[in-house]
């Protein structure tokens, strides 16, 4: 059973149709790669996906029902977390702050219990505390609880932004672009990563990426967009020798 | 409306003001502040990490539509009337001031500019009424002053010959600030000696007023004066490159015993000893904290600047308003026109926003709430490991 299916997915700007026809599904526990040239509408489907945009046609069915039209916010409840391709942290909160914030859509507590410092209000963001804590143990970012998020290396609030959007506990995770302006070995140790939050937590991720080497590791099926449309899908090694693959975006063999 | 009983009395007031600070403090330090803040700092990735910014916004509406409306209640039965004259632009952009100024996202901020800009508001009301000309010469030093000092803050783009630090500020720009200076210097000390000169032979001065008044300039100019003649003395044997630190930096040194005079100086001001005593402090704990800190000591040099800043104004609305009196068109038509400052005050909150906005931002006390955890680091103590570190 699927768990995300992409049906038939269409977008037009005005007269562009930036994402054309799309259809791919995603099964739990997959490590899915979305690759593609500059501008082909990789970001634009996760754009659709997460609610941004809605889509002109098409439909987009998560763990069986429709969450087209849904908001963002709703999208992230439903278990879809993302991240984005250029950072975008809350710069001014402390790392903490911005991962306690990614277990906020799990609250019971009203916001008049919490003005009126109700018990209930006050366990709950201990408990939201000490889950952050806890995830940013595992992605070692521990040491910097305190730090404002805007203040860390670049490495790192990647990393960070990874946490944030586990904190939301989804049951998909797109990363838009996770390896984007990392150094080579901060882009190992990503990849490690990634394998770990699929190997032991059983995360189910979709990830866009131009780092060839990153997707053909650790992806075990690819979809490769053009202009807007679907050009291959399959394992990394059809992709590598698909002949259009190669004459539109990798140039040569890899 | 006029006819309303009043009811409140001045501690409904404090009453009130407890219970909004306990609301806004309350919400931050829960998850729910969080969403709020999530919201200020990054709109889609709050709503991608599952906050429903809408909903949000529309909170934050109604909560402060809903302590302004009980504010609103109690001023009512404060006035006994209310018009909508109460509630115009003034006062809207009044209130924006003061959480601007003070930080938005901070409450301290917000409740600690709101009591200075009404304490200025009222300080306002006191001062005597100034003649346009004057007025003017003022706004023209200040904003030369301003100018000056944010080309100074340029790195000059003349390559420094060691590489670090040097061509801070053009040669140009320093000598004029020194003629600056040194003006200023001798004109303080020469108006020192003429209100001591009143102490002696009493004339329009009062004594009291001549004694301080002479005390507080006759030390600071003369400490200016030396400041800057022995400071550019040494800056130029120690490092040509780079003359220019020392005598800030000695400037800045000046500007302390300035400001622990200024802190006597208002301690003799007719007020009310809150007043006097509240901004005594502050001055005093502003020169303690530049003098007894590393921190505040690494920041003498920029201080120096503030300090050869108002320098500088001084002395330069001093040549600016002889020169509009020279002027015989300007001279006829505002002669006799003068403003009191009270009307001015809107005027002086604008400035002060945009002071604020250029310099920081983010208001004085930034985006978070005040803690008390800066003082155990700057006394080196080890900062309590706090309850999110389970």
């Amino acid at each position: 059973m699927s768990l995300l299916t992409l049906d038939r997915l269409t977008i037009r700007f005005g007269g562009l149709v930036a994402v054309n026809d799309v259809s791919f599904s995603i099964a739990e526990g997959d490590l899915f790669g979305l690759i593609g040239p500059n501008g082909a509408g990789k970001t634009t489907c996760f754009n659709m996906i997460t609610g941004v945009y809605r889509p002109t046609s098409g439909d987009v069915l998560f763990d069986g029902s429709s969450i087209v039209g849904l908001r963002p916010s709703r999208v992230c409840a439903r278990g879809i977390a993302r991240t984005f391709q250029n950072i975008r942290l809350f710069s001014a909160l402390s790392v903490l702050e911005n991962v306690v914030i990614g277990a906020f859509l799990r609250h019971v507590s009203t916001l008049a219990e919490a003005i009126a410092l109700l018990p209930r209000a006050l366990k709950e963001t201990d408990e939201q505390v000490i889950q952050a804590m806890k995830i940013l143990h595992t992605f070692a970012l521990a040491q910097h609880a305190d730090s404002r998020a805007a203040d860390l290396p670049y490495g790192v609030q990647r990393r960070l932004e990874i946490a944030r959007a586990l904190a939301t506990r989804p049951r998909l995770l797109l990363l838009d672009e996770p390896a984007a302006g990392l150094n080579p070995q901060e882009s190992v140790s990503l990849v490690n990563l990634i394998r770990t939050l699929r190997d032991e937590m059983g995360q189910t991720v979709l990830l866009i990426e131009h780092d060839m080497k990153v997707v053909m590791t650790i992806c075990e099926r690819i979809v490769v967009l053009d202009h807007g449309s679907v050009i291959a899908k399959g394992a990394p090694e059809q992709i590598r020798n698909d002949p259009k693959v190669i004459e539109a975006y990798l140039g040569e063999p890899v | 409306m006029p006819g309303i009983t009043r009811i409140t009395e001045v501690w409904h007031f404090a009453l009130l003001l407890i219970f909004t600070i306990l609301v806004s403090r309350n919400m931050l330090q829960t998850s729910h502040g969080l969403a709020f803040l999530s919201v200020r700092e990054d709109e889609l990735a709050a709503e991608a990490t599952g906050v429903n910014t809408t909903r949000t916004k529309v909170t934050a509406f109604v909560l402060g539509a809903a302590l302004a409306g009980i504010a609103g209640a109690f001023f009512a039965h404060f006035e006994g009337f209310i018009t909508p004259q109460h509630f115009d632009m003034n006062a809207s952009f009044i209130i924006l001031t003061m959480v601007v100024v003070g930080g938005t996202g901070s409450i301290t901020g917000a409740a600690l500019a709101g009591t200075a800009l009404k304490l200025l508001e009222e300080a306002l009301r006191k001062l005597p009424e100034i003649s346009a000309i004057d007025l003017i010469a003022y706004l023209v030093a200040a904003a030369a002053m301003l100018l000056l000092m944010t080309a100074l803050r340029q790195p000059s783009s003349r390559p420094s010959p060691k590489g670090r630090g040097g061509g801070r500020c053009s040669t140009a720009w320093f000598v004029i600030l020194c003629i600056a200076a040194l003006a200023a210097g001798v004109g303080a000390i020469f108006k020192a000696l003429a209100f001591g000169a009143g102490v002696a032979h009493p004339g329009p001065h009062p004594k009291g007023e001549g004694d301080v008044m002479s005390g507080f300039l006759m030390v600071t100019g003369a400490l200016a004066v030396l400041a800057v003649v022995g400071g550019l003395g040494f800056g130029l044997r120690r490092s040509p490159e780079d003359p220019f630190r020392v005598p800030f930096k000695a400037l800045g040194y000046t500007g302390c015993v300035g400001l622990l005079a200024a802190a006597y100086l208002v301690w003799n001001v007719e007020a009310s000893v809150v007043i006097r005593g509240g901004i005594g402090l502050i001055l005093v704990g502003a020169a303690v904290s530049l003098l007894g800190y590393p921190a505040g000591r690494a920041s003498m040099v920029p201080f120096g600047m503030l300090v050869a800043g108002f320098l500088g104004v001084v002395i330069l609305q001093l040549v600016v308003g002889a020169l509009l009196h020279a002027i015989p068109f300007v001279e006829e038509n505002l002669k006799d026109t003068m403003y009191s400052p009270s009307n001015l005050r809107m005027a002086v909150f604008a400035v002060s926003l945009v002071i604020v906005m250029l310099v920081r931002p983010q208001g004085l006390m930034g985006h978070h709430e005040f803690s008390w955890s800066f003082l155990s680091r700057t006394l080196g103590m080890k900062t309590k490991e706090t309850s999110i570190h389970s």
